[in-house]
């Protein structure tokens, strides 16, 4: 039997460069493949390192495959699969390389087993992130791919540093495992993966790109960003208390956003950041169940929000937006798509009988287990906060009265198909969870469709949509616009002043400019004075003669007195 | 920033959802009260207490529409005659 010895997050990063030279027809077949043969190698290997060869006296381990990176990599592969087949729906091949690339740097940044491997993998999964924005072709895709090429910089940065300075300590060489926090190597990682996960205050950048990206790149940017910071937290700093505050404070944030924000890709991406803040609170947490309920989260979190942000991306294929002030008259025109959009808003609501509800589940016993009362309530409710903000809100907006402009009818079918085939992979594994849970490094024994499981899920998601649904009158009249967060600030104010102060510095510089310009003509001038007066040293001046004289009578006097 | 509320639903999807969701919260609670077999830790985890968290999650949706419609109108306000896009 033939077996390879290749990290799998290598084969979709060389599909990429085939992407390149092949028609459009062939790509989405090449996405596929490249999936495929990715998942073929991962299943076919044993778990321990394998792949290790030294440079600059550093080990590098090329592949170390485990229980945590094997059901990540499932994941993100499955995603690659349902995001090839959506793709056929359209035309782009650098939007195709990129989302290549980025699918396999996010998958071989997994299976990597040391630091220095991990940090090149996750920053080029990142520098493909802005390069997938920038082949968006909506309007500011371009402005949004810089600022996402600066987080993604910074972050970059800080874990170069933090590896450095973690290499230079010798604590451990450059074993991709626990780190302490309270090194300085520890907390500059820290902070990198802090802006990959979304953390409080770097979180704008998930919604920022989503919101500009293409239809495919929107998807994408859901599954190979925010999750790899989620895998690298549980390997690197699991049971770190800090992260309960970090991923509540995530969680928190985004709820306003995830029920108000008018742009449901935005919406999606602030929801998204809530559910990544389960995960990142849970592995701070950190007891056995803990994690696997991270890791599970993690799955369906994937799975769920990509089926929706296809579903939001289809609609964006056909209106050019997706924003609730101008969704009425979607459902005539996209029946399919809104069946899919309503399907997937209940997916990512946890909906019994789909994969979020099954794992948030074991979320909610991982923190009754230690009493946690506080964060088993927050937990508690963000399905709910879901329902509303995304099934209840984009369902009620496509299904309003009103005739859209834009009647093309419905998306490719590629697209409806990606799109259904995450949709179908989320409810298979919501109906049979028991495949999930066997995946997770801890062994699971966890009946999610328990009575006293199912029973409050079903109050909660009940209780808030008919509550909303009877208060919607009071609502405010939705209006095309986005709310303001972080990000204002240094888009707004920021911005402005450094504008302002960009210009001031001109100014400035061309002053002095001006000003050492006349200073040395001034100068040259009379340097050129003094050296035609040389030239010519008794050429009709009296005073000239006496001065070399009186230099002559120096010499004469310095030779004397020697 | 929500719903216009004076767009007519299409098809009775007001009447569906509201019907799906009564339903949900009807059997949930029947289920919840009467089968008796929580593990309940404290109040919020008790038979009932998560249709009461359910709705606070709308009643604070509301709120938040409220709160970013006006929000939304003082940046109309102090923009009239600007540009109304913040996206550049």
């Amino acid at each position: 039997m033939l077996t390879l010895t290749l990290n799998p997050g290598f084969v979709p990063i060389m599909a990429a460069l085939a992407a390149f030279a092949t028609p459009r027809g062939v790509r989405p077949l090449i996405i596929v493949g490249s999936a495929l043969t990715a998942l073929w190698l991962l299943l076919d290997r044993e778990f321990g390192a394998a792949a290790a060869i030294a440079q600059m006296g550093l080990p590098v381990v090329l592949l170390n495959l485990d229980a945590l990176n094997r059901i990540f990599g499932i994941a993100l592969i499955i995603a690659l699969i349902a995001i090839g087949i959506y793709s056929s729906g359209r035309r782009n091949r650098y939007e195709d390389a990129a989302i290549l690339t980025m699918a396999g740097s996010a998958i071989a940044a997994l299976f990597v087993g040391d630091l220095v491997s991990f940090v090149a993998a996750a920053s080029l999964a990142g520098l493909s992130g802005a390069w997938l924005v920038f082949a968006s072709p909506l309007e500011g895709a371009s402005r949004a791919g810089a600022r996402l090429l600066i987080w993604h910089g910074l972050e970059g940065l800080l874990f170069l540093v933090g590896v450095a300075f973690h290499l230079s300590a010798g604590a451990g060489g450059s074993v991709f495992a626990r780190l302490d926090l309270s090194t300085i190597g520890g907390g500059f990682i820290f902070a990198g993966l802090m802006i990959r996960v979304g953390g409080p205050l770097a979180h704008v950048w998930l919604k920022d790109a989503i919101a500009h990206a293409s239809p495919a790149g929107g998807g994408a940017l859901a599954c190979f960003t925010t999750m790899l910071g989620v895998y690298a937290l549980a390997r690197l700093f699991p049971a770190e208390p800090v992260l309960v505050l970090v991923g509540a404070a995530m969680t928190v944030w985004s709820a306003f956003y995830a029920v108000a924000e008018d742009d449901l890709r935005r919406a999606a991406a602030y929801a998204m950041t809530m559910q990544a803040g389960i995960c990142v609170a849970l592995i701070g947490v950190g007891t056995p169940l803990a994690l696997a309920a991270a890791e599970g989260h993690a799955f369906a979190t994937v799975l769920g929000y990509l089926a929706l942000q296809l579903a939001l991306g289809a609609i964006v294929e056909r209106l050019g937006h997706a924003r609730i002030s101008g969704l009425a008259g979607a459902a005539g025109a996209l029946p399919v798509n809104c069946l899919l959009l309503l399907g997937a808003g209940l997916s990512v609501a946890g909906l019994p009988g789909f994969a979020s509800f099954a794992t948030h589940a074991v979320a909610l016993e991982a923190v009754a287990e230690w009493e946690l009362r506080w964060l088993w309530a927050l937990f508690a409710i963000v399905p709910a906060i879901v329902f509303v903000g995304l099934a209840l809100r984009g369902s009620l907006a496509a299904y309003a009265a009103g005739h859209h402009p834009a009647q093309k009818g419905e998306a490719p079918f590629g697209m409806m198909l990606g799109a259904g085939l995450a949709l179908f992979l989320s409810a298979s594994v919501g109906l049979a969870p028991r495949w999930l849970y066997d995946l997770m490094p801890t062994g699971l024994e966890f009946q999610a469709f328990a009575p006293d499981r199912l029973a409050p899920q079903a109050e909660l998601l009940g209780a808030a949509g008919v509550v909303f649904l009877l208060l919607r009158p009071t609502a405010a009249r939705a209006k095309a616009a986005h709310l303001l967060d972080v990000d204002a600030l240094y888009r707004g104010p920021l911005a402005s002043a450094g504008r302002w102060a960009g210009v001031l510095t001109l100014r400035v510089y061309g002053a002095w400019q001006d000003w050492a310009a006349s200073l040395a003509a001034g100068g040259a001038k009379r340097l050129r004075t003094l050296a035609e007066s040389c030239d010519r040293p008794y050429a009709g001046s009296t005073g000239a003669f006496f001065q070399l004289l009186a230099l002559a009578g120096l010499v004469i006097a310095a030779l004397v007195t020697r | 920033m929500t719903l216009d509320p004076n767009m007519k639903p299409r098809g009775g999807i007001w009447g569906m959802l509201l019907l799906f969701c009564a339903a949900a919260l009807l059997a949930g609670l029947a289920l919840d009260i009467g089968a008796g077999a929580r593990a309940d830790f404290w109040i919020a985890a008790q038979a009932g207490a998560p249709s009461a968290l359910g709705a606070g999650v709308a009643v604070f949706a509301i709120v938040a529409s409220r709160l970013a419609g006006m929000a939304h109108g003082q940046r109309e306000t102090k923009r009239r005659g600007g540009d109304a896009d913040a996206d550049a």
